[in-house]
């Protein structure tokens, strides 16, 4: 009993004590401190905008049309097992699922050609000779012929796919890919049998993606981002002036908007990444790591601000600097394209940092 | 035996709660040097270099372990209240300490010879300040925080070839380490903190040699005492631990070597019995600060120490049948002490009270409690009032002794 009094006791007197606080403070020597400081650059900066590759094999839409300065066509190929060499093709065409992605005018009508492609299927060299076209309004299932001496070609193995090329203007109509897990496109084939009759096959595995393109003159006073057609921007610092031996408690990259357009309502962010090699960036065949997400501040409509804490970081521990890629949040399925000042008003730099004490 | 064993077990459940801050000043050299503050000695002003009793383990003079009778075991717990001040603001910081253990074998009573070994603290860091302030419209938090200290490993012997003159020594090991934190938070997880820690190893052998001269308990007799521990040499490694935004390299560890030289420090000290089981005692201890050295360099804020106190232990019976206030020793002390610190040119200086109690807990065993209150330093620089309450344990056994069968 006497020992828990006791024990009570003490707990009681530990008890007692308060906050710390700065008493005491201007005793610790200058040189072992933690100093804070703030560092604010908008003039050792460069730019260059970039055209990317955007992969959009993995979405669920094909797109296809033109609209604006943007240019969608489709690569398809389906999958065709080795043992229908012989087969006697009746007919055969394709089956497209209309999806509910539209931009442009929707009283113009979807139209464009098929072609072989003649090579590996990322090349898009195509055969000029049309064997395969589609024009109308979508409805919920398309279908277009396909010349069947391409399908034989398919069913001896030499199967690279098809290229549909738009043919429109006005309009970019979406259909749903071989991703979507329904309603997938699908190649139909009519097979004779020895009966006279025709069985119907259907093929619906394989690959597919839409390739976007703008024809946009690159801007060299203005940094231009666009999602879907890969438009990305470089921008690079000097840092010479942050002292070596610190360590970067925040660093944020502003840019400023000077126009937006939007095509449909998705995210209002961007991405930038640390660049580790310039080349493979250029070539769209990766050397970046890290994705920092960037955002509007929402007490200035016209700020975009990116932290970049670790890129920042890393160039003071010795990495080569090679700036960082800003890009759109999501480039797939979108076209939304951000214009933001650079001549007239220059992005900044702000760091805040500490210089580690002197022990 | 019960009850002995529940105290143990509440004074390390006690010191095994690790909280709190103290002052400031432990910051600066090896952190604030500490005086036997549990025990008898913590009441009387924490002094005794000639101060002995058949049932006390004295911290500062080995010498003295030639009056212990039987072998013993004293150890404490010491919690401190640190009221910090200066010219704006003040807080209150606490904390608590285990404060060392020591066993002492008597192995040839004729002539003292007694082996002690155990570990004393000899210094102690534990402070933490925080600032807060706001850059570019940024608020941010700065905190400083030290903990740690120095501990002696001790091995050593007494020995009386004399009825009034003893002689002891005592190797001391040094060891500890003080871990030094800096941290900056800005209370966003979009900012990333910066923090830092440097960690100190110390090791070294030193020696503590004393003499006492006197060694009579009835009225009027007095003792003298004399301790001198020479200067030691400090090895040890230092590793600076700090983190950058960076996965790959998150932690980076910078390791180093340094050296140090603990210089030497001697006391004397006297005690007088005024009336039998009433002892009086006075101690001057002086420690030569000024060649300390912490890789090559004395630091500008250290200085020599010397510290004097006295006090009284008034014991009113040591009949067995007596009450249990009459078997209660009332101790009172004073002591002045001219700390090795000296920060922004003002000498940091103390002046403690202190009142203690020995209370009978069993035949052989004592449990000591001290209230020590005391101010350090002054409110220009920074002011502390410091309350320590110690609770220590000293118990004892009959060992190396036949017992006697009967028929």
């Amino acid at each position: 009993m006497r020992s828990l009094i006791l024990f009570f006791l003490t707990l009681f007197i530990i008890g007692c004590g308060k906050e710390p606080n700065d008493v005491g403070f201007g005793l610790l020597p200058e040189k072992e401190l933690f100093n804070v400081n703030f560092y604010e650059d908008s003039i050792e900066v460069q730019f260059e905008n970039i055209t990317s590759f955007i992969s959009n094999s993995a979405s669920n839409y094909l797109l296809i049309g033109n609209y604006d300065n943007i240019s969608c066509g489709i690569l398809i190929r389906f999958d065709i097992p080795d043992t229908l060499r012989f087969a006697q093709i009746k007919s055969s065409r394709i089956r497209l699922f209309k999806s509910d992605f539209v931009i442009g005018d929707t009283t113009v009508p979807a139209k464009f050609t098929a072609h072989k492609v003649l090579s590996n299927y990322y090349d898009t060299l195509y055969d000029a000779k049309v064997v395969g076209e589609f024009e109308g309004i979508p409805d919920s299932v398309n279908y277009f012929p396909i010349d069947t001496s391409v399908v034989r070609e398919w069913f001896m193995g030499r199967n690279y796919g098809l290229y549909l090329k738009p043919q429109n203007n006005g309009v970019i109509w979406g259909f749903k890919s071989l991703d979507e897990m329904l309603f997938t496109p699908a190649l139909e084939v009519g097979i004779g049998k020895a009966d006279g009759g025709v069985d119907t096959v259907r093929f619906f595995y394989g690959s597919d993606g839409y390739i976007a393109r703008s024809s946009e003159i690159a801007d060299t006073n203005n940094i231009v981002i666009q999602a879907g057609v890969g438009f990305r921007s470089v921008l690079k610092f000097d840092i010479s002036k942050l002292p070596k031996n610190i360590i970067v408690n925040r660093a944020e990259i502003s840019i400023y908007l000077k126009e937006k357009k939007r095509y449909i309502n998705g995210t209002d962010s961007l991405i930038a990444s640390f660049i580790t090699d310039p080349e493979l960036v250029k070539k769209s065949l990766g050397g970046i790591e890290g994705n920092y997400l960037g955002m509007r501040n929402p007490l200035d409509t016209l700020e975009y601000t990116i932290p970049v804490t670790t890129p920042v970081q890393r160039w003071l521990s010795g990495e080569p600097n090679n700036g960082i890629l800003i890009r759109f949040y999501n480039e797939q399925d979108n076209f939304d394209r951000y214009v933001f000042y650079f001549k007239d008003r220059k992005p900044k730099l702000k760091v805040y940092y500490t210089t580690k004490p002197g022990v | 035996m019960k009850s002995k064993f529940k105290i143990f077990v509440l004074l390390i459940s006690v010191a095994s709660v690790a909280f709190g801050g103290g002052s400031i000043y432990s910051r600066f050299g090896l952190g604030i040097l500490r005086f036997a503050t549990v025990d008898k000695t913590a009441g009387l002003g924490s002094l005794g270099i000639a101060l002995f009793d058949p049932i006390y383990i004295n911290r500062y003079n080995p010498a003295l372990w030639s009056e212990i009778a039987r072998v013993r075991v004293s150890g404490g717990y010491l919690y401190e209240g640190t009221s910090l001040k200066d010219k704006f603001k003040n807080t209150f910081l606490t904390s608590g300490n285990f404060d060392g253990v020591l066993m002492a074998i008597p192995v040839w009573k004729r002539f003292g010879l007694t082996f002690t070994t155990g570990f004393m603290p000899f210094s102690n860091v534990n402070y933490i300040v925080r600032k807060d302030s706001i850059l570019q419209d940024r608020y941010f938090s700065q905190s400083y925080r030290g903990e740690g200290g120095i501990s002696t490993f001790v091995f050593g012997f007494s020995f009386k070839p004399s009825s009034e003159f003893s002689f002891g020594a005592r190797l001391d090991y040094f060891f500890g380490t003080i871990t030094n934190f800096w941290e900056t938070n800005f209370g966003s997880s979009e900012f990333f903190f910066s923090t830092m820690k440097r960690e100190r190893n110390y090791s070294g052998l030193g020696l503590t040699v004393g003499l006492a001269y006197g060694l009579g308990v009835s009225k009027n007799s007095l003792t003298f005492g004399l301790t001198f521990s020479s200067p030691v040499t400090l090895k040890g490694t230092s590793t600076i631990e700090y983190y950058l935004p960076i996965v790959s390299q998150s932690t980076v560890s910078e390791m180093s070597e340094f050296d140090g030289y603990l210089p030497y420090r001697v006391g004397f000290g006297v005690s007088y019995f005024l009336r039998e089981r009433i002892q009086a005692s006075g101690d001057i201890y002086y420690q030569n600060w000024n060649r300390f050295k912490i890789n090559g360099e004395h630091p500008a804020e250290i200085k020599d120490a010397v510290r004097v106190g006295t006090g009284i232990e008034i014991l009113p019976s040591r009949e067995v049948t007596a009450g249990f206030f009459q078997k209660t020793s009332y101790r009172f002390g004073i002591f002045y002490n001219e700390t090795y610190l000296k920060v922004e040119e003002t000498k940091i200086n103390e002046l403690f009270f202190s009142i203690g109690f020995g209370f009978p807990v069993s035949f052989d065993t004592r449990l000591n409690l001290a209230v020590e209150y005391g101010f350090r330093g002054r409110v220009d620089v920074v002011s502390d009032r410091v309350l320590r309450i110690s609770l220590g344990i000293n118990t004892g056994e009959i060992w190396f002794v036949k017992q006697k069968l009967e028929d």
